[in-house]
């Protein structure tokens, strides 16, 4: 296995028990403290508790975080990865970073499981500049047979206690998340609000406050929604002749904001996912778009391609109650 | 002494230079179609002064674009035109919008070295437009 710097290693783990868990991910956590890495551990407050106790007095040196709070939607989750990477770097190892990196499972809907096994697959792509070693435990107790059998199609590499094994099932990532793009996108039940958009982004973020405002969103919430919305007007204004109809309303659960760009076609399963730095970058501003909504879901067919963001609505609680969740105050 | 001059301003964007310290302040929306203005009016720091201040209170809209360009006023990635004169400089933005804010450390930018945020008014002290604000309050 190289060890090189820039090469990303995303190895997954499929445990049936503590034991197992542990027999995986206590070498690879130690053995990363003991050449002085970067650790971080991001899974369940059990296995947190499990890691503690096994790792000893060293484990006060694990960066740690609970899984559900580590990036709260899958292109967070890989924003979350990335800074800690960049955060890494200047270690004596050349940059290397570990990280321990379990999905949570339980209580997730039919798309949100795909959309965090996509992001599996992403990561292959997206990190593919990092140096950051990766293990992804699946608990094998509580989790689908179809999504262990997934996680043998994202991971490359398979490991079990220090035993690895290319993984014969790794698809190619890009064919992997195009898979998982064929769901129906939402549409209005009831009626929606329309706006022509032309090339004219203030007209665009005006039509965007107003309704947001329609809906409820207002401070934060809205400026966020406006920011996200003109970042995707100005990406499709910046490839094609801009002549989008874009559609919002509310439906249980979200602020839908849907743009449909006749003659458009985007081909990058991974455009908004790579995450922006000041060197400038093709989809940053989809990136943006993609850590401020809830959902960015892209499609293109033979007439044009549709770009749809959802944001929570304004009846959320968890944003009412903790406004800094979703944008760092 | 200071003395303020308008150096852009499409009535969409407005931008005032500022002398002592050297500066600039911006009111109005920052997108594509003022980019190249903003990018004009930050050109004059790229081989100049160690400290620059930005007044924000009077952007109400910023795209990410326009905000990677004020904070490589820096001389991080390049400068603001991406041919800076590669050298380190202190930037003050003052009174940065909280979604600007939000926005700058959803992309880890607000730990850009030399980078420093100022709630405090800027001393540009330049006529406020009728453009100030944001886009929903």
């Amino acid at each position: 296995m190289s060890r090189a710097a820039g090469a990303f290693e995303h190895w997954a783990c499929i445990y049936d028990d503590d034991s197992q868990f542990l027999d995986t991910a206590v070498p690879f956590l130690a053995g990363g403290l003991a050449l002085g890495e970067p650790v971080l551990a991001v899974t369940t407050p059990a296995n947190l508790e499990l890691l503690g106790a096994a790792l000893g007095e060293p484990s006060g040196d694990v960066d740690y975080a609970e899984s559900a709070f580590f990036g709260r939607r899958p292109p967070r989750r890989v924003a979350a990865f990335y800074r800690y990477w960049k955060a890494g770097q200047g270690s004596p190892r050349g940059g290397r970073v570990r990280v321990l990196a379990e999905p949570v499972w339980a209580g997730r809907s039919a798309r949100e499981i795909t959309a965090w096994t996509r992001m599996e697959a992403a990561l292959n792509v997206t990190l593919a500049s990092t140096s950051i070693s990766m293990i992804c435990p699946y608990n094998a107790r509580i989790t689908d047979a179809g999504i262990l059998a997934d996680a043998l199609r994202t991971h490359p590499v398979q490991v079990a206690g220090s035993r690895r094994s290319p993984s014969p099932q790794y698809a190619d990532p890009a064919a992997f998340a195009r898979s998982c793009d064929t769901g129906p996108l939402a549409d209005p039940a009831g009626g929606a609000e329309t706006f022509h958009f032309d090339g004219d982004l203030r007209a665009l973020r005006r039509f965007i406050v107003g309704s947001a405002g329609a809906h409820g969103l207002a401070g934060d919430r809205a400026e966020m929604l406006v920011l996200a919305v003109s970042e995707v007007g100005a990406y499709l204004k910046s490839r094609w002749p801009a002549s989008a109809t874009v559609r919002t309303w509310e439906q249980p659960g979200a602020v839908v904001c849907d743009f449909r760009q006749p003659g458009a076609s985007i081909s990058d399963p991974f455009l908004g996912l790579r995450p922006a730095e000041l060197v400038p970058g093709d989809g940053d501003g989809l990136w943006l778009a993609n850590q401020i909504c809830d959902w960015m879901d892209i499609r293109s067919d033979a007439e044009g391609c549709t770009i749809q963001l959802q944001v929570p609505s304004s009846h959320d609680q968890e944003m009412a109650a903790q406004p800094g969740i979703r944008y760092p105050a | 002494m200071t003395s303020d001059c308008v150096v852009y301003d499409d009535g969409v964007l407005r931008i005032t230079n500022t002398d002592d310290p050297p500066g600039v302040a911006i009111a109005g929306e920052i997108d594509e179609s003022t980019y190249d203005g903003l990018i004009g009016a930050l050109g004059r720091f790229a081989h100049g002064p160690t400290e620059v201040h930005v007044s924000m209170g009077g952007v109400s809209y910023c795209d990410l674009a326009g905000l990677r360009a004020i904070v490589c006023v820096t001389g991080a990635g390049g400068g603001a035109d991406g041919r800076g004169d590669g050298g380190t400089r202190r930037l003050v933005l003052h009174e940065l919008p909280p979604q600007l804010a939000s926005v700058l450390r959803i992309v880890g930018w607000d730990s850009t070295p030399g980078l420093a945020m100022d709630q405090r008014p800027g001393p540009a002290g330049a006529p406020r437009s009728s453009r100030q604000g944001s886009m929903t309050r």
